[in-house]
């Protein structure tokens, strides 16, 4: 790290980068975590990622990377961290979007929305049918991507994007009944 | 089914080319069916958006802050006091030195424990590892040796912690300075504190007199 020692008087263009770094933690940080959490990694591995990924956005943007598409820039780096650790670990993120919430929903829900409770059972139902494409799709979807940037973080066309997100929605809303 | 059905999620996430979405949106008009979709669509959209915000809520807010699990913490809090003790006897031995003239038995009473021992070897072991040596020897001196540990009335903190002493280590002189450096019968105490995550909350050291000068002093 000595060798990204920031010097005392920042030339203007840094300058410019570390502001727009801090608005895009700002921004990014909560979808990014939320990500990361729903694919299947623990509280503290999506902090982690994150961090990292906010420092390598650092180096990034300090060394005169582009600054175009770093939304998606952003979610392909967790992402690919995130599968990183799925491989080195030699393990599968079991039940994404299942484990642990069944207990919390009982605890923690007002009785009034019981209702809410049954509509979140049938949609965990019906997640558990998605493809793995399908699910993470959908997941950056609801992160705020379009489906251009969906494709740049997969690594899919616009037009495969479309597909996907169409048939997954299509499925819940046929499985969920709504 | 018709054929914009395909579109619909498309036109909802704005995703269409400026033709598209208006052929969509005039199709809208006259199809019930695919409205139904659009709305069906947009609300399982929303229901998804609050799964991912429960479910993320749900496994932020139960992990535990601290994965380390307890005996670690308590093996820490030992080190530590372990530490302290080395600490006290490697720099503070002049401080000892006005304590224990003042408090030293005098060999005699000394000679009269004597015989209870079964030689010099067995002597040393037993000041080397006071607790567990002196069980072997009589029960009222086992009784002397652990009632300091355990006072009758300890002070305690508005949370009703103890105050007082909670574990005592007794550590005879002769485990760390050479034989005849610290008059004989002469033992150091070191009363720890345990807090309650684990760490050693308070150490006090002190200079001890062993079960020699109290059976001298007892009646």
């Amino acid at each position: 790290m000595s060798g990204d020692s920031v010097p005392l008087a920042l030339p203007l263009s840094r300058l410019a980068t570390g502001c727009e770094a801090t608005t895009l933690y700002r921004e990014l940080r909560k979808p990014l975590l939320r990500y990361l959490v729903c694919l299947g990694l623990s509280a503290d591995e999506a902090q982690d990622v994150v961090q990292d990924a906010f420092l390598s956005l650092h180096r990034h943007l300090a060394s005169g990377g582009s600054q175009e598409n770093i939304r998606s820039w952003l979610f392909r780096v967790t992402h690919n961290a995130a599968r990183n650790r799925q491989n080195r670990y030699d393990r599968r993120f079991s039940a994404p979007l299942e484990a642990g919430l069944d207990s919390a929903l009982d605890e923690a829900t007002p009785e009034h929305v019981a209702l809410e409770k049954e509509k979140f059972r049938r949609l965990r139902d019906a997640i558990r049918l998605l493809t793995e494409s399908e699910r993470e799709c959908l997941l950056l979807r609801a992160g705020g991507l379009r489906y251009r940037e969906i494709g740049e973080v997969l690594g899919l066309s616009t037009s495969t994007v479309g597909d996907t997100v169409d048939r997954a929605i299509r499925k819940l809303a046929e499985k969920c009944n709504v | 089914m018709c054929e914009f059905t395909g579109k619909l999620a498309a036109c909802l996430d704005r995703e269409l080319s400026a033709d598209d979405h208006v052929a969509v949106e005039r199709h809208l008009q006259i199809c019930a069916e695919c409205r139904g979709r659009v709305e069906a669509y947009r609300e399982v959209s929303r229901a998804f958006d609050s799964y991912c915000d429960a479910y993320c809520k749900t496994l932020t807010a139960s992990r535990p802050r601290r994965k380390l699990p307890r005996p670690v913490w308590a093996a820490s809090g030992l080190a530590v006091a372990a530490a302290a003790v080395v600490a006290f006897f490697l720099l503070a031995p002049r401080a000892r030195v006005p304590v224990s003239p003042v408090e030293t038995p005098r060999p005699i009473p000394s000679a009269a424990i004597l015989p209870l021992q079964d030689g010099p070897v067995q002597a040393a072991q037993a000041a080397a590892a006071p607790v567990k040596g002196l069980p072997r020897t009589e029960r009222s001196r086992r009784r002397e040796q652990i009632s300091p540990a355990a006072p009758p009335s300890q002070e305690r903190d508005a949370n009703g912690f103890a105050l007082g002493p909670a574990v005592e280590i007794a550590i005879p002189a002769d485990a760390i300075f050479p034989p005849g450096a610290i008059p004989e019968g002469v033992g150091f105490t070191a009363d720890v504190t345990i807090a309650p995550d684990g760490s050693a909350q308070q150490i006090r050291l002190r200079p001890q007199l062993t079960e020699f000068e109290r059976r001298s002093t007892q009646p």
